[in-house]
């Protein structure tokens, strides 16, 4: 607790000593560009804007909006562990959400929808199917891999004639993160059953998607880049949970039958 | 010590869990694992090969080893390891919460049948073995070795309690006393095996006697055995000092302050099948106890014996 309340002393002292110098109306003048031009990612979609507004700017804008993803990682971190450890909900891994999540930051919402539903489809028909075929672990993960690359190219060769353009740079993360959670899947039926294993799945996704929604966030990405001394808050938000022994929420409902609502005297 | 059961589907207040001594995930976590199981002792129980190994230096029983693959090129000489057993248990030396486990109950003519009466090949088996090899069933995917050995058959006094599978027993050793037991009987719905996750049922035991207080199944209390119909309290387990004695003497070879220990009761006496560095938690429920509570309790005696040790 001590430790957290250092790192929020240190943040606030960072925070004033720079708005004292900088004035509150443009805070990120000294460091790093105005926040207006920075969560520009996403007009990575439409690059004919950008070049439209000066080719000067393109450089700054891309390290910019590295930066920002950088600078908002910590905070998917804290929010998936408050999931697990706060709340209880069980996932695959501790950081497969924020992993899937972050894979799935630089993608738009149709290609990304696209690889999404691809994998998950192909992925677990497939996979399905080569449970047969008896192979070992990576030429299986492989395979089921070439099944989706092979859908999503047909996919989007077909979105492409109609006019629509992605970046498929940015799908292959996703789609490598999705495989691995497809067979993680699979092997978990086969141990823990099917209810616990859509559980997992259910878990990870759900969290992966709250995540996104965070870290896609325009204005958090802007407070991000703009303040980053707000990082030292998140860091002592994660010492908070990384110290927090008292019963997940889920935990609640889980051991209720236990729960002795009277003093142990006044039993019969 | 025993709260009256409560039903219904509304979640306990916090305070009335921590007043019923119950632990939970964060708390084991924080407090127990870190106060007192050491990480670089992990590798002892996390790989049964050395806890195997541990146990034959400290004279614990254990299930007959047959053998023990480390390579791809020993998988065609089990064949014949495996024909001459006959009824076998194959299982990953890192494997976790019962993956990939085998248990064979008899093979012929190469053919396998395992103790759920499904057949298996020896092109199967062979798969199965070089998937273990490869990792699929270890913590983190790394390479791993196979296990051989005895499948120790149910115990009489079980006759009745499971089905397809052999019950365990599961201790929870707390610096070095045994402070709670469970009683694991397969069912159909777990497929034989006594994994709590896949339906297994769990029987609170009453850490003294080894009588069984109760039984629960997936988180909640259940009065008879789902398949046989046979009555879950009032089970009593054979050689229960045994196995008591049994389960302390590994945690002190260990060194692991918190500590399950799994064991199956073989015709000979308890035989240690495997140890657990982070037990679960569902233990608590079968017995209608909290895990602090029994922690307590140990604190205390341990202390009274301090004292009366310096007195002396």
């Amino acid at each position: 607790m001590i430790v957290a309340a250092i790192l929020v002393l240190a943040g606030a002292a960072c925070l004033a000593v720079r708005l004292h110098h900088c004035g509150a109306g443009r805070p990120s003048a000294c460091r790093v560009p105005p926040p207006n031009s920075v969560w520009g990612c996403e007009t990575l979609e439409h690059p004919q804007d950008k070049l439209g507004g000066g080719t000067s700017e393109l450089p700054a804008a891309t390290s910019n909006c590295a930066v920002a993803w950088l600078l908002i990682l910590p905070l998917g971190a804290l929010v998936t562990s408050i999931i697990r450890n706060v709340v209880g909900v069980q996932t695959y891994g501790t950081l497969t959400p924020s992993l899937l999540a972050i894979s799935f930051l630089q993608a738009d919402w149709l290609s990304g929808g696209l690889v999404f539903g691809l994998v998950m489809g192909l992925g677990l028909g497939g996979r399905a199917l080569l449970g047969r075929l008896k192979l070992l672990m990576g030429p299986r993960l492989g395979l089921v891999l070439t099944f989706v690359v092979l859908g999503l190219a047909g996919a989007l060769n077909l979105a492409g004639r109609r006019g629509y353009h992605t970046d498929p740079a940015a799908l292959i993360l996703p789609l490598v993160v999705l495989t691995m959670i497809v067979e993680r899947f699979y092997i978990s039926i086969e141990e823990n059953g099917l209810g616990l294993s859509l559980r997992l799945l259910a878990g990870t996704l759900g969290v992966g998607a709250l995540c996104l929604a965070l870290l896609r966030w325009r204005w958090l990405g802007q407070l991000a880049v703009s303040y980053p001394e707000a990082q030292l808050f998140v860091a002592a938000a994660l010492v908070c949970v990384g110290r927090y022994s008292g019963y997940r929420l889920t935990e609640l409902w889980r051991f209720r039958e236990l729960a002795a609502p009277k003093q142990l005297g006044e039993d019969r | 010590m025993s709260a009256p059961a409560r039903n219904g589907w509304l979640p306990a207040w916090p305070g009335h869990l921590r007043r019923a001594g119950v632990l939970g995930m964060n708390a084991r976590n924080t407090q127990l694992l870190v106060a007192l199981n050491p990480r670089r002792l992990y590798d002892l129980v996390n790989d049964k090969i050395q806890t195997k190994e541990l146990c034959l230096r400290e004279a614990i029983p254990t299930p007959r080893t047959y053998a023990i693959l480390d390579h791809p090129a020993q998988v065609p000489a089990a064949a014949e390891i495996m024909r001459q057993a006959g009824q076998f248990v194959v299982k990953p030396s890192r494997g976790s919460g019962g993956r990939g486990v085998l248990v064979i109950a008899g093979s012929e003519e190469g053919d396998f049948r395992t103790s759920s009466g499904v057949a298996m090949s020896w092109d199967e088996m062979r798969y199965h073995l070089l998937m273990t090899l490869a990792g699929a069933f270890s913590i983190g995917g790394r390479a791993d070795r196979v296990i051989i050995e005895q499948r120790v058959s149910r115990h009489a006094a079980f006759e009745g309690l499971a089905v397809n599978g052999t019950p365990d027993v599961r201790l929870i050793v707390y610096r070095g006393s045994a402070i709670m037991g469970m009683l694991r009987l397969p069912t159909l719905a777990s497929g034989g095996r006594a994994n709590l996750h896949q339906g297994a049922l769990g029987l609170g035991l009453d850490i003294a006697t080894g009588v069984s207080t109760g039984g629960f199944c997936r988180d909640r209390s259940v009065e008879v055995h789902p398949d046989t119909g046979a009555a879950l309290t009032g089970v009593a387990v054979p050689r229960w000092k045994e196995m008591l004695a049994v389960s302390e003497k590994l945690s002190a070879a260990v060194g692991l302050g918190y500590l399950g220990v799994d064991i199956v009761l073989g015709e000979e006496g308890p035989l240690v099948l495997e140890a657990n560095g982070r037990p679960g938690l569902s233990i608590q429920i079968a017995n209608r106890c909290g895990l602090m509570t029994r922690i307590a309790e140990a604190e205390n005696r341990m202390t009274n014996d301090e004292t009366r040790m310096i007195n002396q």
